[in-house]
C-alpha cells in the first residue's frame, strides 16, 4: 500500500487537482441550481387528474366508494383479469374492506407475498396501498417493507394499487422529502412498458401488463 | 486502460451503414422527437428553459465539488451497509466484480442497462471467467442475441426492424416468432423470467448517485432494473464517479428532464431508490464507483461539461449526422453527438481523435440537451486540442486536418470572419444544392458526399439563435455556459 496510492486515494487525488479551484465555495449548491416544486389544485381538482394521468399511461384509474363499491370493483376486476390467485400483504386498509373475505367469496386463492417468489411471480394479482401519490404524473409511491415487499408490485402480471386521498402529493420534491430516509422505495408510473422495437409501445415487459389505481373514498 | 481497443475509423463505418439501417433509424428517432416536442410544449417552453437552466446548473456543481461529494457519497452508503469499491480503469472495474462473483459462486448473472458496463467490456470479462451473463433490457437482449452492438444509448436495437428481430428470435430462441412487437417482448419476458429468478448476481448501472443519503437511483421503464436489484442474493451496481450529486432537490430536477427528454413522457415507469442493503432485500449491495478517465476529463475547464451529461439520448435524436449514418458509425459504446464528445476522452485520440470531426456542429444537440451542455462548443475545442497533439496520447492527425484547424481557429475565433464564412457557405453551395441537400461536393469534400449527402447551410446558427431568442425565449445568449474558473 505505501508505495502504490490505493485506487481510492489515486481518483480523489486526481479529482481533488482537477477542481482545486472550487475548493473554497460552499458545498450548498447555488439558488439557480433549484427549480420550484409544482403547487397543488384543490383535493377535488389533484383527484381527477392522478385518474386522468393514469389513463393517459394506458392504466386503469377509477374511485371506490365504500366497503360495497370496493366490493364490486374487485369482482369487475377479478373477472375482467380472469385473476385466479392473489398476493398482498397487511394492512388496515384491507381489513376495512375484508379484502380476504371479498376474494375468497370470488374463488380467489390468497398467496402470502412472504412466500417463495416463484410462488408470488405465478399470480395474477398484487395488491398494494400507496404510502404517497402524484396527480401530475400519475405516480404511486411504494415504500418497501417486509410487510409490503417490492415483488408484489413486480411479479404478478396485474397490479392493483390503493390510494386513500390523504396521501396525494403535490410533486416529487414532496415524496422525496416523505421517503429519503428509507433503505429502498419505488415510483410506479404505470405498468412495464417499452418502445425498443420500432418505437411502438408495449405494455408489460418485465414487471405487470396491467395496471390499476383505485381511490378510496 | 488496458483491454485491447480498435482505433475507431469514422468514415469506414459510415461506408459500412446500410440504408436499411439509416432508414430504420430515422423511422425511430422521428417517433422520439414528436413525442418529446408535445411534452415539452405541455410543460411550458420558458419553464422547460428555466428547468435546463438548473439542470445545468446544478450538474456542474456537483462535477466541480466532486472531490467533497465523493467521499460524502462513500460514507453514507458504506454506513447503510454497503460497500463501496473504487476502479481507476476498466481493468480494476472487471476485475472487482470478477472477485465478488468468484466469493459468492456465481454462476449465472442478470443484467439491467448499464452503459458504463458495454464502456468496460464487463460482459466479455465475465464471459471469460466462465458466467453466464444475460441482459434484460429488452434491446440490450436483442443486440446480445444478435452479436451485434447498441446503435443508440437509449434505444439499443432502434436499427433493428421487428422482422429481423422475430427471424432473429426463430433462429436463436427456437420459438415460432412473428414480427409484431407485442409478441416479441412476451417472448422475451419468458426467456428471461426463469434467469431473473435464479440468477446469483444481479448487476445494475446507476442514473444518479445522491450523496446525502448515499442512495443509487435507477430509472427503466420495462421493470428489469426492479428485478435484477431485488431478486439476486448480490447485488453490484457499477457507475461513473461524474454521476454524483449533492441532494433530493437535485434529483427531482433532474428526474423531470430526464424523463422527458429520453422517451417524452413526463416520468419513467419506475424510478427505483436503493440506500445499500435492506431486509428481505438482497444480502449484499455492492457501489463500484469508475474513473476510467472521468478525472482527466474533469481537469479540462471547457471539456469537463461533457461529464454534465445525464444520458438522455436526445442529441442524437436530432443529430443531421446520426440520422444520416447511424449509430454504429461512432465505433463505441456511446453515439451522436455525446459520443463524438466522450469516446474520444475516454479512449484517446490514438484510437478515436477522428470523432470530434464527425459533425457539422449545426448546434441542434446543444438546443436539445435537458443540461444544456454546449456541445459544439466542446467539440470544436477538442478538435483544436487533438490537433495541437493531445497530451497524453500523441496525435495522429494528417497535417491537411492540421492547417484546417489552425485555419478554423482563425476564423471562429474572429466574429467577423465566422459571419463572413457563414454567408459564403450559402453562397457557394448554390451549383451544388439539390433541394435541403448537397449530394456531391468537390474534393476534399467529397470525402464525405461519397458516402452520405451533406444537408445544405439554409440560414447561420447566429442569426437563426439571434431571432430566437428575440422572439420571447427565455435562454438568453451565453447562459448556456456554467461559471469557469
Ligand atoms: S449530451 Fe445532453 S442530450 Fe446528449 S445524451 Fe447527454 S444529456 Fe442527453
Amino acid at each position: 500500500m505505501n508505495e502504490k496510492l490505493s485506487a481510492r486515494e489515486a481518483i480523489l487525488a486526481r479529482v481533488g487537482s482537477a477542481v482545486g479551484a472550487f475548493a473554497e465555495t460552499p458545498l450548498e449548491p447555488p439558488a439557480s441550481a433549484r427549480f420550484a416544486p409544482r403547487r397543488a389544485a384543490g383535493p377535488d381538482a389533484e383527484m381527477d387528474l392522478l385518474l386522468e394521468e393514469v389513463r393517459r399511461l394506458n392504466g386503469h384509474g377509477r374511485t371506490v366508494q365504500g366497503p360495497g363499491g370496493f366490493g364490486a370493483a374487485l369482482a369487475e376486476l377479478v373477472k375482467a383479469q380472469a385473476v385466479q390467485k392473489a398476493a398482498f400483504s397487511d394492512h388496515p386498509l384491507y381489513r376495512r374492506y375484508d379484502l380476504s373475505g371479498e376474494l375468497a367469496r370470488l374463488g380467489v386463492e390468497i398467496v402470502p407475498p412472504t412466500s417463495d417468489r416463484s410462488l408470488v411471480a405465478a399470480c395474477d394479482l398484487g395488491i398494494t396501498v400507496a404510502d404517497g401519490a402524484l396527480p401530475e404524473t400519475g405516480t404511486v409511491l411504494l415504500r418497501t417493507t417486509t410487510g409490503q415487499p417490492d415483488l408484489l408490485s413486480l411479479l404478478p402480471r396485474v397490479h392493483l394499487a390503493l390510494v386513500t386521498p390523504d396521501t396525494l402529493l403535490a410533486d416529487l420534491h414532496h415524496a422525496f422529502s416523505l421517503a429519503k430516509g428509507d433503505r429502498h422505495f419505488v415510483f410506479v408510473s404505470g405498468s412495464s412498458r417499452t418502445a425498443d422495437i420500432e418505437k411502438v409501445l408495449t405494455l408489460g415487459v418485465h414487471g405487470p401488463k396491467s395496471f390499476h389505481l383505485w381511490i378510496c373514498l | 486502460m488496458k483491454e485491447p481497443m480498435e482505433k475507431i475509423d469514422f468514415r469506414a463505418n459510415v461506408q459500412q451503414a446500410s440504408p436499411a439501417v439509416i432508414a430504420a433509424t430515422r423511422n425511430s428517432t422521428r417517433t422520439a422527437l414528436r413525442i418529446r416536442g408535445d411534452v415539452v410544449h405541455a410543460f411550458g417552453e420558458e419553464r422547460w428553459q428555466r428547468l435546463r437552466q438548473a439542470g445545468h446548473d446544478l450538474r456542474l456543481h456537483s462535477l466541480t465539488h466532486l472531490d467533497r461529494y465523493l467521499p460524502l457519497l462513500e460514507e453514507r452508503v458504506t454506513a447503510a451497509g454497503g460497500r463501496v469499491h473504487w476502479a481507476a480503469d476498466a481493468a480494476e472495474a472487471n476485475g472487482i466484480v470478477r472477485e465478488i462473483a468468484a466469493r459468492h459462486n456465481v454462476r449465472s448473472i442478470v443484467k439491467s442497462k448499464s452503459m458504463v458496463s458495454e464502456e468496460i467490456g464487463l460482459n466479455h470479462s465475465l464471459e471469460a471467467a466462465g458466467l453466464r451473463v444475460y441482459e434484460t433490457d429488452l434491446g440490450e437482449f436483442i443486440v446480445q442475441l444478435a452479436g451485434q452492438k447498441p446503435s443508440h444509448i437509449t434505444a439499443p436495437a432502434l436499427h433493428m426492424t421487428k422482422e429481423e428481430i422475430a427471424r432473429l428470435f426463430r433462429e436463436k430462441l427456437k420459438v415460432d416468432a412473428r414480427p409484431v412487437p407485442e409478441e416479441l417482448t412476451e417472448l422475451a419476458r419468458q426467456r428471461l423470467r426463469p434467469e431473473f429468478l435464479s440468477a446469483g448476481m444481479g448487476i445494475s448501472g446507476g442514473n444518479f448517485l445522491i450523496a446525502e443519503t448515499g442512495t443509487l437511483l435507477i430509472v427503466t421503464n420495462e421493470g428489469n432494473g426492479r428485478l435484477s436489484t431485488t431478486l439476486p442474493p448480490v447485488h453490484v451496481a457499477i457507475v461513473g464517479i461524474e454521476k454524483v450529486i449533492p441532494d433530493w432537490e437535485s434529483a427531482a430536477v433532474l428526474l423531470k428532464l430526464l424523463a422527458r427528454s429520453t422517451s417524452g413522457s413526463k416520468i419513467t415507469a419506475y424510478n427505483t431508490c436503493i440506500t445499500g442493503t435492506r431486509e428481505a432485500g438482497p444480502q449484499e449491495f455492492h457501489l463500484v464507483l469508475l474513473d476510467n478517465g472521468r478525472s482527466r476529463i474533469l481537469a479540462d475547464p471547457i471539456a469537463r461539461e461533457t461529464l454534465l451529461c445525464i444520458r438522455c439520448g436526445a442529441c442524437m435524436n436530432i443529430c443531421p449526422v446520426y440520422n444520416n449514418v447511424g449509430g454504429h458509425a461512432y465505433g463505441g459504446v456511446y453515439q451522436g453527438p455525446i459520443g463524438a464528445m466522450l469516446t474520444p476522452q475516454l479512449m484517446g485520440t490514438r484510437l478515436a481523435g477522428g470523432l470530434p470531426f464527425a459533425s457539422t456542429l449545426c448546434g441542434a444537440c446543444a438546443e436539445f440537451c435537458p443540461v444544456m451542455i454546449p456541445i459544439p462548443e466542446i467539440l470544436l475545442h477538442l478538435r483544436h486540442r487533438f490537433v495541437e497533439g493531445d497530451a497524453c496520447e500523441g496525435p495522429s492527425v494528417p497535417g491537411l486536418l492540421k492547417a484546417a484547424a489552425w485555419a478554423g481557429r482563425r476564423v471562429l475565433g474572429s466574429p467577423s470572419l465566422y459571419r463572413l464564412g457563414g454567408r459564403m457557405a450559402r453562397t457557394l453551395q448554390a451549383p451544388f444544392r439539390r433541394g435541403d441537400w448537397l449530394p456531391s461536393l468537390p474534393a476534399p469534400l467529397n470525402r464525405w458526399t461519397a458516402a452520405r449527402p451533406f444537408p445544405a447551410f439554409r440560414g447561420d446558427f447566429r442569426s437563426w439563435w439571434g431571432k430566437r431568442t428575440a422572439a420571447g425565449s427565455a435562454v438568453e445568449p451565453g447562459t448556456g455556459r456554467g461559471a469557469r474558473p
